[in-house]
Parts: structure tokens; C-alpha cells; sequence
């Protein structure tokens, strides 16, 4: 077995559910700013690429655009709850039947920090799995997968791959029409660019498959009985429903599921049965297993402690993680989420930065 | 800025001028021991205002705090009741203020919202506090008649109102346990008394208007407990320093 030097991939992601969790349970603006400065701080010490071209920097863009696009919804169409009011924009009034769409009206100052709130919490959800990406790929997690999912973390990992692949594909095609000064924009640039797009992907797709099945990946092993997977499955598949609803209940913390504690344990128990029960399927070998040790442990159980928190926080006393524009305060952070902010740091301690991970390599990293 | 800004009351003045109409308001908070006294009220509201600014003016008038809302525009106290939950899961369902539509008949279970609702006169607006509700139509109506004649009835006679400054004005403090009902501006934000009780036929709004429900004494922290919020902006400050070092040491 090798020494464990970074935490594995699926630990990284672990951690940022916990911390998606932790975030998705408040509505105190200012937990969520710490809860996103703190995974920014995290994924910038501990990503060996550059922050422009990180997959943290595109889902923060698109962070950014969610906040703004609530704002904008809540201007022109929000509640008109009674406030402090900014400005009246002219209001159109709507007949008896759609008098719950309010299309303009007096915007409050309490309405818009409601939208900052709301669009911040999504925000901090989505850079929580950006600094995912950065700091593990995708692919790695998949590769780590149960045996059972096999086959469709097959087929994820080269929707994943195709993605990347038409976007390469659609810039070299467009620079090649710009060479040869034919449009590159409108109806007929964009039918220039479609076809052979589309044909490029089609080819790759044929050669991926090809090379996939040269490399015995559609193969069944013989030695599984039939029955046997099927079973697995089945529990599989209806243990993962149960979890969902289950879950669900759990998550939302309202009367909706009953017993919603009791059929998540239920639906985790048929998960993990249906995995144990197929786990010896996929017969074959992995290139450099990542050894899983205390870092990987460490960083995982942080991001899910920091989710603990904020829920004891938030049974302790309700207002400290819940906060309301109606009326206006300001958002206190009360010691146990505080804590919350600062066990999410955690990684920081036991992931290794990308210099120490290259010395205790002694390789040299290739700045890409 | 932002201290007086938290200070100001939040029932905004609606615009002067726009004609206005009397929007009647029933809070009801259940039947038990130790629970508020239930209440009527009627506001003036210009045309165009929603529901949920009637009752704001209708509370801050009396000098009751202003109704709260959660992050998602739930509506969690009336009067600062309950004092805390919001929406909550409660012994046998769920706890949280049921908002109804009046009528000449009878109360309609809302499927709107107050902010959605522009307020009308000819349909009173019902609140009744429901400790172990199920969130749909049905849980309790309120118990007071629906219509607006029996619950502002002086609306049906403008012309008797006292409008002019000589007019009684008695203080917040006391209002509720004097009248019977009260009419109130929210436009002058003055309380005057209806007319006096002789010339008013007496409603079942009597009696039950006997005590204004007191206001809890903090629903949320006061405003000089701020040290939670500068040891998180302190450290979200930092936390930012942090991120910016990094950054550059990166592009270096």
C-alpha cells in the first residue's frame, strides 16, 4: 500500500457536500460569506492550478450571476412586503386571476438584502463544488465508485470527457472559419459550426467507445451469478429511493415526511447492502490505487462536522442561523457557527500544499 | 447609516392624497389560557396597498411591534407572538399564522399571499394563529363575523367620522382597552376614537377587544449586542486577506 500524502479525491468531495449542507441550512448572511471566504481560502492553498483557470473561477461566475439574476427577479417581479422603500417602479396592474404576479411596485431595501441572501446561499453551494472540482477531479471520484455503478460511472466519465471536448472542438472550428473568412456568428455562422461539431463528436464518441471496448470495459465478468447482481441492484436502486425521501425529510426539518430519520437510516442500510452484495463485480485491476488514510478521513469528516454544527447551532437557538430582512437587524454569529467557519478550514492542516506534495515527490511541478 | 436605519419604524408612509379606504384587520390568536387577547382593527389604507402593509400600519399605529417575516416571506409574529418558531413543527402539526379572506358570509382560507393581495375593503383581513394546524383549508377560521359592516361599522357612515385635529387622540397605551373599535389613520399615523359608543351599534368586536396583547419584550437581539457581527466581519475580513495573499503569491 502507498503512503496516503493527499487526501483522496472522494474525501474532497465529502467535504464540500458537508459544507453545501452546512450552507443550505442557514440564511445568516454573514455564515454564509465566512462559509465561502473559508472554501475559497481552502481551494486557492490547496490547488496546484492557477486561479483563472480553475474550475472554482467559472462557478464563482456563475455564482455571481445567480445573486444578480435574484436581485433583478425580486426588482421587477418580488414581494412587496411592507419596508423601507428605495424606489417605485412603475407598476402594471395585473386582473383579478394573476393578482399573485406583481410586475414592478415600490423595491424596499429589505426585499433586496432577501435576494442577496437567497442567491448568496445557492452561491455558496455552488462554490463549494467548484472548489470540489479544483481540488479533485471528477474523474478520480468516479474511478473510486462500488463495483455495482461500475457501468454508469463509465458513462459519466465520458459525458464528462464530451462536454470539454465540444467546447475545444467548437474554438478550433471557429478559428478555422475565421481563417478562411467565412461568418462565425449569426444563422449561418452557427450552421457552419454545428455540422462539423457535431460530426467531430460523433467521431470521438465511435473511437472512445472503440478503444473502451478493446480495453474489455463492456465485458461481464463470468464469475457473478445473475440473480445475484439483479438483487444487488434492486436494493440498490430502491434503497437510494428511500434515502432520497428520507433525506429529504431530514433536510427540509418540517412535519412533510414522517419518520424521515428512520427511512434515511433505512434507505442507507439497503445502499450499503446492495454494494456489499455485488462489491466483488468489477474484476479489474486499478493503475496507482490512492491509498485512503487519517488525511482523507480528517478532511471529509470536517466538511460534515461543520454541517453538525450549524444544525446544532440552529437546535441551540434558532435565530442564530436563521435571519429575516422583516424586520431589519443585523446578522449576529453566535460561537457554535462560528466554529462551524472554522473546522471547515480544517484541510488546510492536513492537506499538504502543492510545494510539500512535489518535495516529498521530488518531482519538480510543470506550471501549466 | 445603518443604525438609523434599523431605528426608523418600518410601516413607510403611503402616498398622500390617494383616495383612501378603510381596510378592516382581525388578529386572533386562539382560544387558551394565557394567550393574547384577540383584536379587530380598522385602517385606512390608500388605494393600491397590500394586505400586509395594512397590518403593519394597523400594529405600528397601535404601537405594537411590526409583523416579521421570514427570509422567504413567511409571516412569523403578529404583535410579536409567538416569540419564537417560525412555521414550526409542532405536538400534532404545525404551528403558524393562517391567513384568511372575509366576506359578507363567511372567512375563505387564502391561497395568496399578503403582499399579493391588494387590500380591499369589502374583504377583511383574517389572521388566526393555529398551534396545531395542517397548513390547508382546513384549520380554524377566525371567529368573528366576516364582513366589514360588523367588524368596522362606522365605515358604513364616512360622514360621522371625527377627521379634524379637535378630535380625541389618546395615547397607544391605552386606546385598546377604551374603544371599541378603533379607526386609524395611517396616513396622520394619530389614533382617533371612533365615535362614542352611544352612536355606535356594538359589535361582538366589544368585548374581545378589552386588552391589547403585550408585546414580548425581545423578539430579536437588540441592537447593542453587535459582538457576534464584528468578530465575524472581523474574520471574514481576515479569512479575505488570506485568500488575496495567497493569490498573489500564486500569480508570482
Amino acid at each position: 500500500m502507498r503512503r496516503e500524502r493527499t487526501p483522496h479525491a472522494v474525501a474532497w468531495w465529502i467535504w464540500a457536500a458537508g459544507l453545501a449542507l452546512a450552507a443550505l441550512r442557514t440564511s445568516n448572511p454573514l455564515l454564509l460569506a465566512l462559509l465561502a471566504a473559508a472554501i475559497v481560502v481552502v481551494c486557492v492553498a490547496r490547488t496546484p492550478r492557477d486561479l483563472q483557470q480553475s474550475p472554482l473561477a467559472t462557478f464563482a461566475r456563475v455564482a455571481l450571476i445567480i445573486i444578480l439574476v435574484r436581485v433583478v427577479l425580486q426588482i421587477v417581479f418580488g414581494q412587496r412586503l411592507p419596508g423601507h422603500v428605495l424606489f417605485t417602479l412603475p407598476s402594471v396592474p395585473m386582473p383579478s386571476w394573476a393578482e399573485g404576479v406583481s410586475i414592478g411596485g415600490p423595491v424596499s431595501i429589505e426585499g433586496l438584502l432577501s435576494a442577496i441572501t437567497g442567491g448568496l446561499r445557492l452561491a455558496v453551494v455552488l462554490l463549494a463544488f467548484g472548489a470540489a472540482n479544483a481540488l479533485a477531479s471528477p474523474r478520480a471520484v468516479l474511478r473510486s465508485l462500488p463495483g455495482l455503478l461500475h457501468e454508469v460511472a463509465v458513462a459519466i466519465t465520458v459525458a464528462l470527457c464530451f462536454a470539454p471536448e465540444v467546447l475545444a472542438s467548437v474554438r478550433r472550428i471557429q478559428q478555422a472559419r475565421l481563417l478562411r473568412g467565412r461568418p462565425t456568428t449569426g444563422i449561418a455562422g452557427m450552421r457552419g459550426i454545428a455540422v462539423p461539431v457535431l460530426e467531430d463528436a460523433l467521431d470521438r464518441s465511435i473511437q472512445l467507445a472503440a478503444s473502451m471496448g478493446a480495453r474489455g470495459f463492456g465485458r461481464r465478468p463470468v464469475s457473478v451469478s445473475l440473480a445475484r447482481e439483479r438483487t444487488a441492484l434492486a436494493t440498490l436502486i430502491l434503497g437510494s429511493m428511500i434515502l432520497l425521501v428520507g433525506g429529504y425529510g431530514v433536510l427540509a426539518g418540517s412535519s412533510v415526511v414522517p419518520g424521515a430519520a428512520w427511512l434515511a437510516g433505512l434507505g442507507l442500510a439497503a445502499v450499503c447492502l446492495g454494494v456489499g452484495l455485488s462489491g466483488r463485480r468489477a474484476a479489474r485491476t486499478r493503475y496507482r490505487p490512492a491509498p485512503v488514510g487519517l488525511r482523507s478521513v480528517a478532511c471529509g469528516a470536517s466538511g460534515w462536522l461543520s454541517a453538525l454544527l450549524v444544525v446544532i447551532a440552529g437546535v441551540a437557538d434558532a435565530s442564530s442561523i436563521t435571519w429575516s430582512p422583516w424586520p431589519l437587524s443585523w446578522p449576529q454569529v453566535t460561537p457554535l457557527a462560528f466554529a462551524a467557519v472554522v473546522i471547515a478550514l480544517v484541510p488546510l492542516l492536513v492537506a499538504p500544499g502543492e510545494a510539500r506534495v512535489a518535495a516529498a515527490r521530488g518531482t519538480k511541478i510543470a506550471v501549466s | 447609516m445603518a443604525a438609523a436605519l434599523f431605528g426608523a419604524a418600518p410601516g413607510a408612509a403611503p402616498a398622500l392624497g390617494a383616495a383612501e379606504r378603510t381596510i378592516a384587520v382581525v388578529v386572533e390568536f386562539g382560544s387558551g389560557q394565557g394567550l393574547p387577547a384577540s383584536f379587530a382593527l380598522c385602517v385606512k389604507e390608500p388605494s393600491g396597498a397590500t394586505d400586509a402593509q395594512a397590518l403593519t400600519d394597523a400594529l405600528v399605529s397601535q404601537g405594537l411591534p411590526a409583523p416579521t417575516y421570514s427570509s422567504a416571506g413567511l409571516l412569523c409574529t403578529i404583535a410579536g407572538y409567538p416569540s419564537s418558531g417560525c412555521g414550526a413543527r409542532a405536538p400534532g402539526g404545525y404551528s403558524y399564522w393562517a391567513y384568511f379572506h372575509g366576506g359578507s358570509s363567511r372567512w375563505t382560507y387564502a391561497t395568496d399571499g399578503p403582499a399579493e393581495r391588494r387590500a380591499d375593503p369589502a374583504v377583511p383581513e383574517g389572521w388566526r394563529f393555529e398551534p396545531s394546524g395542517h397548513g390547508n383549508p382546513s384549520d380554524a377560521a377566525p371567529d368573528r363575523p366576516s364582513a366589514t359592516a360588523s367588524i368596522c361599522p362606522s365605515t358604513a357612515s364616512p360622514a360621522n367620522q371625527p377627521a379634524s385635529p379637535a378630535s380625541t387622540t389618546i395615547p397607544p397605551s391605552t386606546v385598546g382597552l377604551t374603544t371599541t373599535t378603533t379607526t386609524i389613520s395611517a396616513s396622520t399615523a394619530t389614533t382617533t376614537m371612533a365615535p362614542p359608543a352611544a352612536t355606535v351599534p356594538v359589535t361582538r368586536v366589544t368585548d374581545r377587544t378589552a386588552e391589547r396583547p403585550a408585546a414580548p419584550a425581545a423578539v430579536r437581539p437588540s441592537a447593542g449586542s453587535l459582538t457576534g457581527t464584528m468578530v465575524a466581519v472581523a474574520a471574514l475580513g481576515l479569512l479575505i486577506t488570506v485568500g488575496v495573499v495567497l493569490t498573489r503569491r500564486r500569480r508570482s
